[in-house]
């Protein structure tokens, strides 16, 4: 586990380290999972219906198939990719939740104070056709 | 707080410091959540309550004798909780799992649903006509 050393004029965040098992690439600012085929903490996967709670964080720079990477755990981080909607805009303090099979994260609700592991920091407006895109965000993965 | 030493192959894991004042050992594997009593200071755990449900600490590391510190583990995979199956509902990985009342063992609450829970099934336990507590892989999000 990395922390950042201290700096005031930076912002703190959390990184750790994991192995890809997702069968491709992952891509810098995509969301990843804990694997619960041989689940042991350290093998990450692309997010499934029945792994949406075992976010682990936002990978911090592309983690090729097969192979150790850094994942953001906690604290803010400019880039998370994530899918706009055609009729909810995204607003900052939104809470997102990575999605079922495939790499981006979405709009789950808004700020509730009880909730959320990825927040939106900042706005991401509606469109006629939804596309992801990578947004400011505040992470809270530990 | 220990913050396990960077090792590629090894999960990453954290564990803080606790004293037990359950009134009994806190054997390891056990939630534990703080003790919100009058003497509330962040360091002292007891066994779960109604009002204490969200206070959940973590899962203690090795057991912890009444009256004594020792260490529970807060964040990370942990090859075993000590959890609870059901009649009719069985666990399935990836599910939220929660304290319970008067209780050492955990139990499953719902699905995954990526935006609630401190500890997660890492494996199945099916469902039994006695459900019985056993110790299950697990990840905890509890820092």
């Amino acid at each position: 586990m990395i922390f950042q050393r201290i700096n005031r004029e930076d912002a703190e965040k959390v990184f750790i380290i994991v192995y890809n098992v997702a069968g491709a690439t992952m891509t810098a600012n995509y969301p990843v999972v804990w694997d619960i085929s041989t689940a042991d903490g350290v093998r990450v996967s692309k997010p499934a219906s029945a792994t949406l709670s075992l976010l682990v964080g936002l990978a911090n720079k592309d983690i090729a198939d097969s192979a150790y990477g850094l994942v953001q755990a906690y604290g803010y981080r400019a880039s998370c990719f994530v899918t706009n909607d055609t009729s909810v805009a995204i607003a900052a303090g939104d809470i997102l939740i990575p999605v079922t099979a495939v790499w981006h994260t979405a709009r789950s609700g808004a700020s509730d104070g009880k909730s959320g592991f990825l927040y939106a920091a900042e706005a991401f407006a509606t469109a006629a056709t939804p596309a992801a895109a990578n947004k400011k965000c505040f992470i809270r993965g530990l | 707080m220990i913050f396990q030493r960077i090792n590629r192959e090894d999960s990453e894991k954290l564990f803080v410091i606790v004293y037990n004042v359950a009134g009994a050992t806190i054997t390891a594997n056990y939630a534990c959540v703080w003790d919100s009593g009058a003497s509330v200071d962040g360091v002292r755990v007891t066994r779960p309550a109604t009002a204490t449900l969200s206070l959940f600490v973590g899962l203690a590391n090795k057991d912890i004798a009444d009256s004594t510190y020792g260490l529970v583990q807060v964040y990370g995979y942990r090859a075993s909780v000590y959890v609870s199956n059901h009649t009719a509902q069985a666990i399935a990985a990836g599910d939220i799992l929660i304290p319970v009342n008067a209780q050492y063992y955990m139990a499953r609450s719902a699905a995954s649903d990526g935006l609630t829970g401190f500890v997660y099934a890492g494996e199945a336990f099916a469902t039994a006509t006695t459900p019985a507590a056993s110790t299950k892989k697990c990840f905890i999000r509890a820092l």
